[in-house]
């Protein structure tokens, strides 16, 4: 018997669960499953919904070593390189996942298939796309049966975005509290009067409030309700509707705009790109992370020469510009996602296990921390031995941009404060991160106060 | 103009459905014991009708659109 590692959040579905061996994932099909994984292969609907992109393919393997009574079968699905969490994504990424689930049930219900759950973890974002991951999901439509993920749905993707769209563009946080999605109660209670005179909105959430209340203290049997196929593609497309009409336009906030006032000069910045570039073609890693990534422009960097890279951002507005920015270039390497470095993801979920924290996620190949440290080390009040310490836990290479206190940037982070850092100095840096790592490369940004550094993890 | 009309519609739409749930939601037979799902199923349930002639009023209106572009196309040719 070989020993296999089960994926710690692949345990509610009694169809199978997933599993990994050898650095490769696997899935266990389970027999009371065969039934619908044999009709969704043999009706043609795998080959549509994988050909669309819409779902992750994935081929038949044998496996021996690792047989048990309750196996039909074994697939292997296409490795996912970085799996990120619905409160890591900005309002079009969310906005998306949450259409790729609707188009999945549409063309299913086209197959006699229908999703029996819609949970936005099982979307994935895989080349440039919203991917669903969750193959057994998918299961044969019974005439008349409701949508047994509605609630679901609502929960997962309309609740946070009409938040997003109508209250605050940072409540997609709630997820991070809420692991099956926000309560409707809540959500209804946070959205402004406007959004009961749309319809949508009405009946999805506030009505969708107002029944689980109703219901909660009654039995119905409801299996005598019945929903007949006309209405239930009247859902679905209702729900898109209003998915399609909430909106959010990036504006006005802190980091979107700040190439157009850093203290950088175009000669700068192309100096700057030029010896990133360089370093990474130095080192040629598999993945990066950027950390502190705006708008995306160094994270291209790596990701044009086809590296594995998410570009990470505490600010909305940013990733949503940098992931509108991916759509359009169809760049298929690259995955903006927010982040708050001094908070980032914790593990949540049954046993503290479900959902990754961003720490079980690396280490990385590269991280990219460009103009990035005085963040950390001033405004977070982190000594730079405890950042070192971080670094050296998540990467194994490293460029990082050294930025003194007479840059104008530190300077304003300063102006409002008293100057208790006086480590926080050049000479310092370099002593506290040589601890943790090699230094390979020093390179001083021209007419900057800046410099940049290669490094290596020791060990 | 074409707002205030909307937000009137919106208005009387939302009425509406208000009082076709209340009408339904009354006769269903009620035992004492939670289910946080059913909320959502009954729900579905009862603005079926809703949505389905929504759907339909949709569809309807998008074969005449794409039968009246058809059709104008055609004599355009011709």
């Amino acid at each position: 018997m070989k020993n296999i590692e089960h994926e710690p959040s692949s345990f509610r579905d009694p169809s199978g669960f997933i599993f990994y061996l050898d650095g490769q994932v696997y899935r266990q099909i389970n027999k009371v499953h065969q039934e619908h994984y044999d009709y969704c292969i043999d009706s043609g609907l795998y080959k549509v919904l994988t050909e669309t992109g819409l779902l992750i393919s994935h081929r038949e393997v044998d496996m021996p070593g690792i047989q048990n009574k309750a196996v039909y079968k074994f697939i292997q699905p296409d490795l996912i390189p970085f799996i990120s969490y619905p409160y890591e994504w900005c309002f079009s990424q969310l906005k998306q996942a949450a259409l790729a689930t609707l188009k999945i049930i549409k063309i299913s219900l086209e197959y006699g298939m229908i999703l029996s759950d819609a949970s936005a973890y099982n979307i994935q974002f895989y080349k440039g796309k919203p991917v669903f991951i969750d193959t057994l999901s998918l299961k044969k439509y019974i005439k008349g049966e409701p949508w047994t993920a509605y609630k679901q749905f609502c929960q997962h993707f309309l609740a946070p975005l009409a938040l997003m769209s109508y209250t605050d563009i940072g409540l997609n946080q709630l997820l991070k509290v809420y692991i099956d999605g926000i309560p409707l109660d809540l959500a209804s209670a946070l959205l402004p009067f406007k959004t009961k005179v749309k319809l949508g909105l009405l009946l999805h959430i506030h009505f969708h409030a107002k029944s689980q209340k109703h219901y909660s203290t009654k039995v119905v049997k409801v299996k005598e309700h019945k929903l007949p196929l006309k209405s239930l593609l009247g859902l679905i497309d209702n729900i898109e509707s209003t998915v399609n009409s909430l909106k959010w336009s990036p504006q006005g906030t802190e980091w979107a705009d700040y190439y157009s006032f850093t203290n950088y000069s175009s000669n700068m910045m192309t100096e700057k790109m030029h010896y990133v570039e360089k370093f990474i073609n130095q080192i040629n890693p598999k993945s990066v992370w950027d950390l502190g990534a705006n708008i995306g422009i160094f994270s291209r960097i790596a990701s044009d020469q086809g590296i594995q890279t998410v570009s990470f951002d505490i600010d909305p507005a940013a990733v949503e510009k940098n992931y509108l920015e991916s759509i359009e270039k169809g760049e298929t390497q690259i995955i903006p996602l927010l982040l708050d470095l001094t908070n980032p993801s914790p593990a949540i979920g049954w046993e503290n296990n479900e959902r990754a924290s961003l720490m079980d996620r690396g280490p990385v190949d590269l991280v990219l921390a460009l103009a990035l440290i005085h963040h950390l080390a001033i405004s977070n009040n982190v000594p730079l031995d405890k950042v070192a310490n971080f670094f050296s836990r998540i990467c194994n290479f490293l460029i990082i941009e050294f930025v003194s206190k007479e840059d104008t940037q530190v300077k304003k982070l300063l102006a409002t404060r008293e100057d208790i850092f006086l480590k926080y100095i050049q000479h310092e840096f370099e002593i506290e991160f040589k601890n943790y790592f090699e230094i390979l490369d020093i390179i001083s940004i021209d007419d900057s106060q800046r410099t940049l550094y290669l490094m290596q993890r020791k060990g | 103009m074409e707002k205030k009309l909307n937000s009137k519609t919106g208005m009387v739409l939302e009425a509406l459905v208000w009082i076709g749930l209340i009408q339904v939601m009354v006769p269903i037979r009620a035992y004492a014991y939670l289910d946080p799902g059913t909320g959502s199923y009954m729900l579905q349930v009862l603005m079926g009708l809703l949505v389905g002639l929504l759907f339909t009023i949709k569809t309807f209106w998008k074969n005449i659109k794409s039968s009246t572009a058809k059709l104008l196309k055609r004599r355009g040719r011709n």
